[in-house]
């Protein structure tokens, strides 16, 4: 009885602190797994629409200043945005207005002055897009 | 009389205090509302952390660190709806919420420091994608057949024969009515010719996955191209289609899909005048969607693209838990969200209608794919977490005109350059049980935008170091939190169970234990297969837990030993349920409770 007390403790405390780690992000476990019903209330609502269009918004614009940050290359920025946009399913950034607009107020928050915005080499492409007009839009606090 | 002074007096006073309180709540009112960081504590869970877990809420956002199977600790973005749907309610486990009041301008700081560590943790994991995208591209060059995969590629019928060439017709017609007649062929030219000279003389500045990027940039330009001036049309696997019955008379729905694919054809001619080296697969999306919308305005039926890179049936079964036990639940809810969406899609505004569209494709598969499980027409597979815009894989001939030792050369390059990323990976984010786990992350995320220890103390009224004293377990962060930061308030959101079995207290009486208390007579819990066995509930109950516990390891162990019985027949599950259960049921012998049962779907 004392062995099997002694170990049940044991077990008890190597339970509690093996499975310590976080919350699992994998498996079906997951918020994402549709084994479980996986959707809030207001899934497919206007709300749902508006705030992937905000946190998208959000992910360009901290993308545009880590990129300033990092100094980093116009195909890089490019692969970033779509991999970014492709996950909230924006097909084509480069028709999309709302990318520009967050691109420039990321820029504007990451203390990029309007005369250099010109020279920056993230946007050598971007700038020969026809939506270029709303980075500066965004720039300016649009 | 000096009974009635006593009473005008109390009345007096009673008048005086409602005033006085009726003003108070004025002035709290028009005080603007405190910037709160909410630290969300998440109750211990058996199959999940049995320490519980932490996350930061800030507005309607949670950042939280997440265990991956690859060993990685990263960081999740998620809307708190969602989050306490998943935690609170399916997950059963009680959340507390205490509130730390900070001005504006730290909170924005905060906020930001999340979303640029969230950012470029994306930009890390992006690189791992693209070079084992590499690999998978320089290993076709090696088959037998020099296939190699192509996302988006899939949708396309082999050849104009196959499919119905009207839409294909007007869509070439419109093209070369916008770019001029033999443009297309001219740049059909100019892409074969730039990827014979890349090919010959790849340039090697870049980075291994960069050159197969641009191989594959040209590649599937190549395929976009050829497929436009082909008139090729869709696979009918590839898509997704409901009947438009429930949308008669739906007016506004159809001027939608016809200004979105008006959109769409807009984006085909941009991608086809840019320069982007990954327009290529952006094109061939773009002129699937607009056979689709095409199509769904010709017939009775709304089709949408195939959402995953592979077709259901190719799919090797990867999880047994289908939820065939509440498959009409599912399928309410999910034809509920499709005509949600629906009415969604018809009155949002044209800036927001790649989302509203990209939720329709979602929707869409996602009340088919319960429809075809119900019919027992595909098995299930979880496949809802792989979803993102879609991009059916096909095969084509990469044209590649090197010599194999080329590619093995390529091929070994990437390979050491993704095991190198790999293992930079590993000491960025593996996860440490004591210095980098969900609890330890959040405290120096905000520890570093508040750059040192006295702007936080000036911040949050505190100080701590990640990991200081217990604080690495989320109870002991919790802890910490409330006796080091300035706290506001705490709010409790009890279990999904617990919520329940009050209600039923309040309506029944304490009797109804009796009946909810257990697994097998419970009205609220439905044992399935995720969770272990397990006979009581201890997680409600502090001085028979241990008792109860004791049940629970008695049922158990008889759960296992039965499982060994009937392992051929049910291939382990009821000796693995067993097990679980075993495991979690000895810490509630000594009045720990870790496992609160949870559900796999809840019903509205």
């Amino acid at each position: 009885m004392k062995q099997f007390f002694n170990l049940s403790v044991l077990f008890s405390i190597a339970v509690l602190f093996a499975l310590s780690a976080c919350s699992f992000a994998d498996s079906s476990y997951s918020s994402s797994s549709p084994c479980r019903s996986s959707s809030r209330s207001s899934a497919g609502g206007e709300e749902e629409v508006k705030q992937t269009g905000n946190k998208y918004q959000d992910e360009i614009a901290t993308l545009a200043a880590v990129y300033v940050d990092a100094q980093g290359d116009a195909r890089s920025f490019h692969r970033q945005i779509s991999n970014i946009s492709g996950r909230y399913g924006v097909n084509d950034w480069g028709n999309n207005r709302g990318t520009f607009l967050a691109i420039g107020r990321g820029l504007r928050r990451a203390g990029v002055t309007q005369t250099s915005l010109e020279q920056l080499p993230c946007l050598d492409e971007i700038r020969k897009m026809p939506l270029y007009s709303a980075v500066i839009s965004g720039y300016e606090g649009e | 009389m000096p009974y009635l002074c006593v009473k005008k007096g109390f009345l007096f006073l009673c008048l005086l205090l409602v005033v006085v309180a009726a003003r108070a709540n004025l002035v709290r009112a028009q005080q603007p509302s405190p910037s709160l960081l909410e630290f969300i504590y998440i109750d211990a869970a058996a199959g999940e952390a049995a320490a519980g877990h932490s996350a930061i809420k800030l507005g309607q956002s949670v950042f939280h660190y997440q265990f991956h199977s690859d060993g990685l600790l990263l960081l999740a973005r998620q809307h708190w709806e969602s989050f306490r749907y998943f935690y609170n309610d399916l997950s059963n486990r009680t959340l507390v919420v205490d509130s730390v009041p900070v001005s504006a301008a730290v909170y924005e700081t905060i906020r930001q420091a999340f979303l640029e560590t969230y950012v470029r943790q994306e930009i890390d994991l992006e690189q791992r994608s693209r070079l084992m995208e590499s690999q998978q591209f320089y290993h076709g060059f090696l088959s037998a057949n020099g296939l190699v995969a192509l996302d988006g590629l899939g949708f396309f019928t082999s050849s104009r024969e196959k499919s119905d060439a009207t839409v294909a017709e007007e869509l070439l017609q419109k093209i070369e009515g916008g770019l001029g007649s033999g443009s297309l062929a001219a740049l059909l030219q100019t892409t074969e010719q730039a990827l014979l000279e890349e090919q010959n003389n790849n340039d090697k500045s870049l980075a291994i996955e960069e050159q197969a990027a641009v191989s594959q940039g040209h590649i599937a330009l190549r395929e976009a191209l050829h497929i436009l001036l082909q008139k090729r049309g869709l696979e009918p696997n590839s898509l997704v289609g409901q009947p438009k019955l429930a949308l008669e008379g739906a007016e506004p729905f159809t001027q939608q899909l016809l200004l979105f694919q008006e959109r769409t054809f807009q984006s085909i001619l941009n991608l086809l005048k840019s320069e982007r080296q990954d327009r290529g697969t952006a094109l061939l999306v773009a002129i699937a969607r607009y056979h689709a919308i095409a199509k769904s305005l010709a017939t009775d039926t709304l089709y949408t693209l195939y959402p995953f890179k592979q077709l259901w049936s190719q799919r090797e079964r990867l999880d047994t838990a289908a939820p065939l036990d509440h498959l009409s639940v599912l399928l309410d809810e999910a034809e509920y969200f499709w005509l949600q969406t629906i009415q969604t899609f018809s009155v949002t505004a044209d800036e927001d209608l790649d989302f509203a569209y990209g939720m329709l494709e979602k929707y869409q598969a996602r009340l088919r794919f319960y429809q075809l499980l119900a019919n027992n027409t595909i098995r299930y597979e979880d496949l809802f977490s792989t979803a993102g815009l879609p991009s059916l894989k096909g095969m084509t001939n990469g044209g590649g005109n090197r010599s194999k030792v080329f590619y093995e050369e390529q091929l070994r390059k990437t390979e050491e350059a993704l095991s190198v990323l790999q293992e930079n990976l590993a000491s960025k984010y593996g996860y440490d049980l004591f210095s980098r786990n969900c609890s330890t992350e959040l405290i120096a995320v905000i520890n570093k935008s508040l750059i040192d220890e006295q702007g936080a103390v000036e911040a949050l009224g505190g100080y701590f170091p990640p990991g200081q004293g217990i604080s690495h377990v989320p109870f002991g962060l919790q802890d910490k939190i409330v006796s080091t930061f300035t706290i506001h308030s705490q709010h409790v959101y009890p279990a999904y169970r617990l919520r329940h079995l009050e209600r039923l207290y309040e309506k029944e009486g304490g009797a109804i234990w009796l009946r909810e208390g257990n697994t097998l007579t419970s009205t609220i819990y439905s044992p399935w297969e995720k969770d272990g066995y397990f006979l009581f509930f201890t997680d409600d109950q502090l001085l028979f837990r241990p008792f109860l516990g004791l049940a629970n390891v008695c049922y158990t162990t008889l759960q296992t030993v039965a499982g060994v019985l009937t392992a051929p027949v049910d291939s382990g599950q009821r000796f693995s349920r067993g097990i679980d259960g075993f495991i979690f049921s000895l810490p509630e012998v000594f009045f720990f409770n870790i496992r609160k049962g949870s559900f796999q779907v809840i019903e509205k």
